[in-house]
């Protein structure tokens, strides 16, 4: 047992890298077991560190408390992080959009009128054309700290499932608390957590922050 | 003298009808070079006017004369007229006749009195829907008076001499398809019409004693959706929420040359964000140019006129409103200065022929010399995509120095536009530099203008050269400045006639022939006013009628049931449509919505209540239906 516990934590941290807590493991492994042998299915090795990945996945870190990043990254003005941070997505907005208009989009009440004018050529459109910009709360489970899209991305949208585990990895820029993320310093592991999707629909979101 | 008299007596005479006395006037005028004898009729303000001309392969005696427009109008049979004599939902099948009003009857007796003596009747009204309709009206009065009379109609989009005499050696049978068209669409504006407005108004009189006792709350199919334009764009505009934005500008100063740069991010709705950015490109503010790129670019000419874009364009750069404008136009039509301004075209027939009419307007001081120019390289109009088959973009058809005030104003835009339209985009150079800054990237561009072509003659519209200083790539330089500034979005704009003109054209709202008399009546019924600006606001009433049927969800101010009816229209025009078929099926669609909007009355009394005071229980009596 206590070999099997320390081989899966070896297993995700080389492979996911993630350092998991021994006592989230043990706990973990224990409840998987008697899941399968209720069901009757293999309980060779692979399944179960697959399955303990899985319900890291669906977690929420901030009851597994657990904790990667520095502490004091938001009174810092400039630094650069390195390693390896799995963290979870707590909000996510588009702040290159206006709020207002994300709004009009979720309730469905955008109007094709509203830039409709007499004027097309000479006037500049009524809104210029928004650039896309994510920008995310994040937690090690016990850390909080801001993020923002600072290169495009192709892996992350407003769509993406409050609880989503991401890995910033590598050299990473933070300025006052605000790590600058790009396609080649994220990994996107996916997963949810319950509680975030059903606490934050988009359109509270959108509302709060009008 | 013996022998003339006998020719005169011998000649075939022929009973002419124009739309209007003064279209009349001209063409009489054009056909008789001149010559024309004036004569009077019943009617005081419209003459006869005589002359002899060659057509049916012989020389005929004409009478040329005029109505004023509709001589018949469409009602209730008798009883159906007084307000308390039934109960509304009835009007969608009252039986209906067409009558000649009282101010109209001196018209009629003239036609009636000059038909007799006649062989032909040529129709000279004017070539849209609504003058094919008043030509059958002219025909139903005087077959009525003669019988065996036989009816033409002449084509024609201009009153001059070209023009007149193709349309009178190519007479055609008149276009009955168009005039049930416009009989449909009477008649449902009638039944319609009648049906909303007594009911909404005997309604609200009594709901709202104190301010609507003596008001008349008309409906229209029209005038609805073009009030729920301006209610829909008035609460957009409430209920905006402004938000603050933040962006990063960066100014460079060469030689006393100033180059701003926009972010390529744009903005951004966060802080935070935009601080840290901000930050990356002042710790180390050296710009790298990375790119830069020239290319001609052009400015577009005008497209050729149609009514639509006539309106908007003179609402705007003229600020003539749109009433104002079709009625100047009109009057610029009838005199033979512009071809008809009723029109969906723009795009120039091949056999117009252009030169002669730039070549015309070479006289003028101002824009004589830009007409020279084109004819050297020829004209080139620049067309659109749309073509009703009927008439030719709006332009200039004979020069005129002799107008004043706003018919002066309104000829000089059509024939400047003409002019801009058959001549030459104007072209500029434009030069676009892309900076880096620690990885954000800036962009400025500059433009040089080569030749400003058009829009030498064409004030309405600018175009503003704009120097930047001379870079290339690998460029490094320390910007004058980097700085942060912020700003707050803002609502989009009230509507101004032209974008409410825009909106109903899309929405199939009214035809390019009514658009302004429907801002017209909401205008008089108090539903909307204009702001100084030019910008239509709803009044409390437009406000509350339009919340109360939107309420009910038959969405009678929006516009889908009207456009769909105005597409019937369109298929009766092409025959493609059975004219009683379409009647019968916009009768009992609007029926439906009728009876559903009485049911819920009460919903219209809330949402005026909201806007007018408290509303006072309706009740039923029998004077007071429904
Ligand atoms: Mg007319």
């Amino acid at each position: 047992m206590i070999n099997e516990s320390s081989e899966i934590k070896n297993w995700m941290l080389e492979t996911h890298r993630i350092r998991v807590q021994d006592d989230w493991l043990e706990a973990c492994i224990e409840w998987i077991k008697e899941e399968q042998q209720e069901t009757n299915t293999d309980s060779n090795i692979e399944n179960v560190r697959n399955l303990v990945f899985e319900q890291w996945l669906m977690s929420d870190l901030r009851e597994l408390s657990s904790q990667c990043l520095p502490e004091g990254l938001s009174s810092q003005i400039k630094i650069e992080l390195n390693g390896n941070f799995p963290l979870q997505i707590e909000s996510i907005v588009d702040v290159g959009t206006s709020c207002y208009s994300q709004l009009q989009k979720v309730q469905g009440t955008e109007n094709a009128n509203v830039g409709l004018s007499a004027d097309t050529t000479l006037q500049p459109a009524w809104e210029p054309k928004p650039s896309k910009m994510l920008y995310f709360k994040l937690t090690d489970g016990t850390n909080d700290i801001q993020a923002m899209e600072y290169k495009p991305f192709s892996s992350l949208n407003t769509q993406t499932i409050l609880g989503t585990k991401i890995l910033v990895y590598g050299s990473v820029i933070c300025r006052r608390g605000v790590l600058l993320l790009k396609d080649d310093n994220t990994h996107v592991y996916g997963g949810e957590v319950d509680s975030l999707i059903e606490n934050n629909p988009p359109e509270k979101i959108l509302q709060k922050a009008l | 003298m013996r022998f003339s008299l006998i020719k005169f007596a011998t000649m075939v005479r022929v009973l002419n009808v124009a739309e209007k006395n003064d279209a009349a006037k001209c063409i009489a005028e054009v056909m008789s070079r001149g010559t024309a004898r004036k004569r009077e009729g019943y009617s005081k303000f419209n003459k006869l006017y005589e002359f002899e001309y060659n057509v049916f392969n012989q020389n005929c005696n004409m009478t040329m004369t005029s109505v004023s427009g509709h001589l018949l109008g469409l009602d209730f049979v008798g009883q159906y007229r007084k307000w308390y004599s039934c109960n509304p939902v009835q009007l969608f099948e009252t039986p209906v006749t067409k009558i000649c009003p009282d101010n109209f009857i001196d018209i009629k007796r003239t036609l009636e009195r000059e038909v007799k003596g006649c062989k032909y009747l040529v129709i000279w009204t004017d070539c849209d829907r609504e003058g094919e309709n008043i030509g059958f009206e002219i025909i139903q009065v005087c077959r009525e008076a003669k019988p065996s009379i036989q009816v033409y109609r002449a084509r024609f989009s201009e009153i001059t001499p070209q023009a007149i005499n193709r349309a009178i050696q190519n007479l055609v049978p008149p276009d009955q398809n168009v005039s049930d068209a416009v009989d449909v669409r009477t008649e449902l504006d009638l039944r319609i019409g009648a049906a909303f407005t007594r009911f909404q108004t005997l309604r609200l009189q009594k709901v709202f004693p104190e301010v609507l006792s003596d008001q008349l709350i008309s409906y229209g199919s029209c005038q609805f959706p073009t009030l729920g334009f301006v209610v829909e764009r008035y609460k957009q505009v409430e209920a905006f929420i402004p938000e603050p934005f933040w962006k990063i500008k960066v100014t460079h100063f060469l030689d006393d040359v100033k180059a701003e740069f926009n972010w390529k991010r744009n903005r951004l709705f966060n802080y935070q964000a935009c601080q840290v950015l901000y930050e990356q490109c002042t710790e180390l503010p050296v710009a790298t140019v990375t790119d830069v790129r020239s290319k001609s670019k052009n400015k577009w000419r005008p497209q050729a006129l149609d009514t639509v874009e006539l309106e908007k364009l003179a609402s705007r750069k003229l600020r003539i409103n749109a009433k104002e404008t079709m009625k100047i136009a009109e009057k610029l039509y009838t005199n033979g200065f512009i071809s008809y301004p009723r029109t969906e075209t723009n795009i120039f027939p091949k056999e117009l022929n252009l030169t002669t009419l730039v070549e015309d307007q070479t006289r003028d001081p101002n824009w004589g010399e830009f007409a020279r120019g084109i004819l050297q390289n020829g004209p080139h109009p620049r067309n659109g995509n749309k073509t009703d088959n009927a008439h030719p973009p709006i332009h200039p058809i004979k020069y005129t120095a002799t107008l004043q005030g706003n018919e002066q104003k309104l000829y000089e835009f059509i024939v400047r536009h003409f002019l801009a339209c058959v001549s030459q985009d104007a072209q500029g150079f434009e030069t676009t530099v892309d900076i880096d800054i620690t990885e954000e990237q800036f962009t400025a561009s500059g433009l040089m203008i080569i030749g400003k072509n058009y829009l030498e003659v064409y004030p309405y519209e600018r175009w503003n050269a704009k120097e930047i200083p001379v870079y290339n790539v690998g460029d490094k330089f320390e910007p004058s400045s980097i700085e942060m500034v912020s700003g707050e979005t803002s609502a989009p704009p009230l509507l101004s006639e032209a974008d409410l003109i825009s909106l109903m054209d899309k929405h199939g709202i009214g035809t390019d022939a009514t658009h302004a008399e429907h801002i017209e009546t909401i205008k008089n019924r108090s539903y909307v006013g204009l702001r100084p600006d030019g910008r239509f606001v709803p009044g409390h009433l437009g406000m509350g009628l339009v919340e109360g049927y939107d309420s009910m969800g038959y969405e009678m101010s929006k516009p889908n049931l009207r456009a769909n009816l105005e597409n019937d229209l369109k298929l009766i025009c092409e025959g493609k449509k059975n004219k009683d078929l379409a009647l019968q099926e916009q009768i009992s669609k609007y029926r439906e919505v009728f009876i559903q909007a009485c049911d819920q009355a009460m919903k219209l009394d809330e949402a005026l209540a909201q806007y007018l005071g408290e509303a006072t229980q309706f009740t039923a009596t029998e004077t007071s239906l429904p």
